[in-house]
């Protein structure tokens, strides 16, 4: 490294970090702990047992193992709706931002305008439609809306004025390349950062996607992990409800287990931010 | 390129995103629009009723105050989270701090984490007697403050937004400094800029698109707010009222009290007033950088 | 899941043979009311019939399976796709689009008058289902029936009692108390032996304290007269007799202020802070459930009365299986709901492998069911206690056809009143106009005092 490091601003990132994790933390303390030491110690120290093990054995077969089934159906759900979605926006960003054309800036209005109306209030009208097209309790309910990130189109369109040089695209249409092919080659590897970044947001968003597929799944086989999670939570809570098995215990361990793919991701993912990787391959 | 043609290119490019866009934002807000001008009642059904619904919303006292309450949040909220986030991925961009991955990582991680764990999580830290936050101050030899009451209520839920969306804000300033083309700092380190200045007069710049459209989505998010206060609401029911914050309110209105043409009307006015702060916010902070 | 629709499928076969033995003896008294097809077809059990059973209770298939058992010509699907509101959310969304809901469903009481009045549930009457009013406990078949019409077939209740800490009650040197006088006594008793410990809680979101307090008042604070005229009477002498007595022990801090089935409550549950639990006697599930360790520490008393003397107790929970109307099985899903909350095999699962109390007058009446000694309430025999109050419960309640907006708002006018320790009265007055406001945009002609 050619920087020198700065010790006073490493002390006070790391003093943020620590304030940011403390709620992580009471979640790993507590995902290894029995149901009477969640209710009974103190909560960011372990309990009398360590029982993450345990828990997520429990976990594995509670109702024939339908968390793994939840977990199933999320991975899917957030890998096809987040890679479609950062697809979509990069390509759109793309024409926003490299184009000069008719309703141009109408398209940018409308998805603006449409992305300030709170969805909440959406849900009833958006069931009834979902209804007549046949999609209610379909895999296509939850996936459609998540490939639709108006968010992440506005994104990628200021990564793409500032990424992608006009002169490198004026370069290639003088070479005689189409304008897909400048994209594919030349734009969206310029737009890597970007696109992880939408990809990441996107996939996080849908990973805990909760209202909408409530609203629209009616078994439970294809619920994702939030939707399962929470029902379980309610169920612990609900009072008169006789469990054999406790379920808060399931809830945090299970919560564990579902942060864990997020941040694999991110690790995966975050090698992309390097500049110079995608710079580098279009240096002439 | 000639007009026509760039006029195909650009929209060939934008088809995906538009057609997913149509059918899952924009008819299913056409059809609410249409709604809002009806009536639903369980005794006498559907009538038309014209802009009864927005009148009604216009002279609604708990949307109003629930309107305030959010444009405080936006005001206060806001501003610090983004300067955080700012700083942070300029910290990180400079690579003055040791451990900036794993900085990185943990400060979006609580993005990550599931609303369901929220509650508990939140619930634990805030709660009264056996809470976190009572423990800390206890130690510290100080009254422990009501965090959860009428008076500091939206700070608590400004912590708990300032929390999940930091690292958020973060990575997208991040990433945009990660698209400033090497070439622009080689020119400054032949110059002989140092670290302070390099961000000031390079870095800053270059971010202003980025922190406009962060800047406009976090308007959106306040005037959404809605999250954060419910899981709260889960903790102390009489604070958070059903008309807390005006998402909370048209959510309760269309699930609780079946009157989803007037939530509806609340939606679009909703709708209405975000889009012209947002836009009024834009043209006061970054008025070379719009984003529309 | 899967497996078990598949291990349900390879022993039908043998069900099926012992069930036609049966059939030939006397054929089958259950099948269902009305032949005039409007109920659906009848399966056989080579070809049985299909429907679909929306409930949260984690164990139900067990109870479903024995029904398949005895029933081969109905098949039942059980999903579970929400707790409460979240379920009942669905329901209202299917019943606008006309489709996609369930054939049969789980249904707290206070949410059936609302769907019943939309025309979302079937008239069980119509379908098999007119023995119900006489089948049933008096206690529960009001919150099922409207006029003539049965929206509805009782499954669980809960007749309201006291749990308390005998611990807390002996280092208190207090009685158990039978009225409300003397249990604002032993508050203060309480509170003196340790100023961290209370009575009981009050939960400022939480209206079914209300309304179990109103009910057993038969305070009659809503009446609806046909179906649209409502009086609204929630600042009567009845209810404001409620609102004062809390309003003098909240003042005089001798409740703590908690959110029922919070973690914080239940480690206040837990530590003694709260001394009472007044509920529905399904509390005792979640005490078991939540704090075993807990075991040997509570008991559970009658429900205090107002005078000494006076008998009337109130319930808290409950909930019945019902009938969409958009269902085409109507006849099959009567069939079900009736045979899983009244055929004594399914009673004795609804006991045993759901934990919950039957709503049969038969249940009742078997000893063996109510001399049980509990051993989480150190031996006692505690279904005694829960069949007194089922006995003794003012049977004119009725829920209204919006009672959830009703609950949903009781936090933002009664709640203050808690929160803020100012006074109930007020609180119970907001309640109305918020109420009476609503009403009257809903259609209904409002008139109140």
């Amino acid at each position: 490294m050619r920087v020198r490091r700065s010790p006073v601003l490493t002390v006070v990132c790391w003093a943020l970090l620590g304030y940011f994790l403390l709620p992580l933390v009471w979640l790993l303390v507590n995902a290894t702990k029995t149901n009477s030491d969640l209710f009974s110690t103190f909560g960011l120290r372990f309990g009398t047992e360590f029982a993450l093990f345990d828990n997520v054995r429990a976990l594995a077969t509670y109702q024939d193992g339908i968390f793994f089934r939840w977990f199933a159906n999320t991975v899917l759900y957030a890998v096809v709706g987040a890679g479609g979605a950062a697809v979509f926006a990069a390509m759109g960003g793309y024409a926003l931002a490299k184009y000069r054309f008719t309703g141009r800036r109408g398209v940018l209005a409308a998805v603006l305008g449409a992305a300030a109306v709170p969805g909440t209030a959406l849900a009833v009208p958006t069931y009834l439609l979902f209804s007549q097209w046949g999609l209610v309790n379909t895999e296509a309910a939850v996936i459609l809306p998540a490939l639709a990130s108006p968010f992440g189109l506005f994104l990628m369109m200021i990564y793409a004025q500032d990424a992608v040089p006009d002169s490198l695209i004026e370069a290639a249409r003088i070479d005689g390349a189409r304008e897909g092919r400048i994209f594919w080659s030349i734009g969206f590897r310029l737009l890597v950062p970007g696109f992880v970044t939408v990809l990441l947001f996107q996939l996080v968003a849908t990973w805990n996607n909760y209202f909408l597929p409530l609203i629209v799944l009616n078994e439970s086989d294809k619920f994702p992990l939030t939707v399962g999670l929470s029902l379980w939570n309610k169920l612990a809570n609900a009072g008169g409800v006789n469990l054999t098995e406790p379920l808060y215990p399931l809830v945090i361990t299970g919560s564990l287990l579902a942060v864990v793919p997020l941040v694999v991701a991110f690790v995966v993912l975050q090698r992309y931010w390097q500049s110079g990787i995608a710079a580098g391959g279009v240096k002439q | 390129m000639s007009g026509v043609r760039a006029n195909r290119t650009a929209y060939l490019f934008l088809l995906p995103f538009l057609a997913v866009f149509a059918v899952t934002i924009a008819v299913p807000l056409g059809y609410a629009i249409w709604l809002s001008f009806f009536k639903h009642q369980l005794i006498g059904g559907t009538v038309f009723a014209g802009l009864d619904n927005y009148t009604r919303a216009l002279s609604d006292q708990l949307l109003h105050e629930g309107v305030g309450r959010v444009l405080l949040f936006l005001a206060v909220q806001v501003p610090i989270m983004l300067v955080i986030a700012l700083a942070v991925a300029l910290a990180l961009d400079s690579g003055r701090m040791g451990g900036g991955a794993i900085v990185r990582i943990g400060l979006f991680l609580p993005y990550a984490v599931p609303a369901v764990v929220a509650t508990l999580m939140w619930g634990y830290i805030f709660g009264g007697q056996f809470g976190l936050a009572a423990q800390v101050f206890d130690a510290v030899g100080l009254p422990t403050p009501d965090l959860l009451g009428p008076g500091l209520m939206l700070a608590s839920i400004g912590n708990v937004v300032t929390w999940s969306f930091v690292g958020y804000n973060m990575l997208i300033f991040y990433a945009a400094l990660r698209t400033i083309p090497a070439e622009v700092y080689e020119a400054a380190a032949i110059d002989g800029a140092g670290e302070y200045r390099k961000a000031w007069s390079i870095k800053l710049p270059a971010l202003r698109p980025a922190l406009a459209l962060a800047l406009i989505f976090s308007v959106i998010g306040s005037i959404q707010l809605f999250n954060e206060p419910s899981v709260l609401q889960a903790l102390r029911p009489s604070v958070v009222t059903t008309s807390y914050t005006p998402n909370l309110y048209a959510y309760n209105l269309a699930f609780t009290g079946g009157q989803t043409n007037y939530a509806a009307a609340v939606a679009v006015l909703l709708g209405g007033i975000t889009v012209v702060i947002a836009y009024a916010v834009q043209l006061g902070v970054a008025r070379r950088n719009r984003v529309i | 899941m899967i497996t078990t629709t598949r291990a349900r499928r390879l022993t039908a076969p043998a069900a099926a043979l012992a069930l036609l033995a049966l059939a030939a003896c006397g054929g089958s008294s259950t099948d269902g009311g009305s032949d005039g097809g409007d109920g659906g077809p009848t399966g056989t059990a080579d070809d049985p019939v299909e429907i679909t059973f929306w409930s949260w209770l984690p164990d139900i298939q067990k109870t479903i399976d024995l029904f398949e058992q005895a029933h081969p010509e109905i098949d039942v699907t059980l999903e579970n796709v929400g707790v409460g509101t979240d379920q009942y959310t669905k329901i209202q969304n299917a019943a606008d689009a006309g489709s996609g809901g369930p054939d049969v469903a789980h249904m707290t009481y206070d949410a059936i008058p609302s769907f019943a009045l939309t025309g979302a549930l079937a008239d069980l009457t119509q379908y098999g289902g007119e023995d119900i009013p006489d089948t049933f406990l008096p206690a529960v078949v009001g919150l099922v029936q409207q006029g003539d019409a049965v929206y509805g077939v009782p499954q669980d209740f809960g007749p309201g009692v006291m749990y308390y800490r005998t611990d807390v009650f002996e280092a208190a040197g207090v009685e158990v108390p039978t009225t409300w006088a003397e249990y604002a006594t032993a508050a203060e008793a309480i509170k003196a032996s340790d100023p961290n410990r209370y009575i009981t809680y009050l939960d400022p979101g939480l209206a079914d304290a209300a309304y179990m307090g109103l009910w057993q008042l038969d305070a009659a604070p809503w009446t609806l007269d046909g179906e649209s005229d409502l009086a609204l009477d929630l600042n009567s002498d009845r209810a404001l007799q409620w609102a004062d007595y809390w309003d003098g022990l909240n003042q005089a801090g001798l409740t703590i202020e908690s959110v029922q089935g919070s973690d914080e409550w239940f480690k206040q549950l837990g530590d003694g802070q709260i001394a009472t639990w007044v509920v529905g006697a399904w509390g005792l599930q979640a005490l078991t459930g939540v704090l075993p360790q807990n075991e040997g520490l509570w008991r559970v008393a009658p429900m205090p009365v107002w005078d000494e003397g006076d008998t009337a107790t109130s319930q808290f929970g409950g909930s019945g299986t019902v009938v969409l109307e958009q269902s085409e099985h109507k006849d099959a899903a009567t069939t079900f709901a009736l045979w899983m909350n009244s055929d004594p095999t399914a009673v004795e699962s609804l006991k045993n492998d759901q934990g919950l109390l039957p709503t049969t007058n038969a249940a009742w009446e078997d000893p063996a069911f109510l001399d049980e000694e509990i051993a989480y309430l150190g031996g006692q025999q505690a279904r005694q206690v829960f069949a007194e109050s089922a006995r003794n419960s003012v049977t004119t309640w009725r829920w209204l056809p919006f009672q959830p907006y009703v609950g949903s708002v009781y936090k933002d006018t009664v709640g203050q009143a808690i929160s803020g320790r100012t006074s109930l009265a007020d609180g119970f007055a907001a309640w109305q106009d918020r109420v009476a406001e609503y009403a009257e945009q809903q259609g209904f002609t409002v008139t109140t005092d």
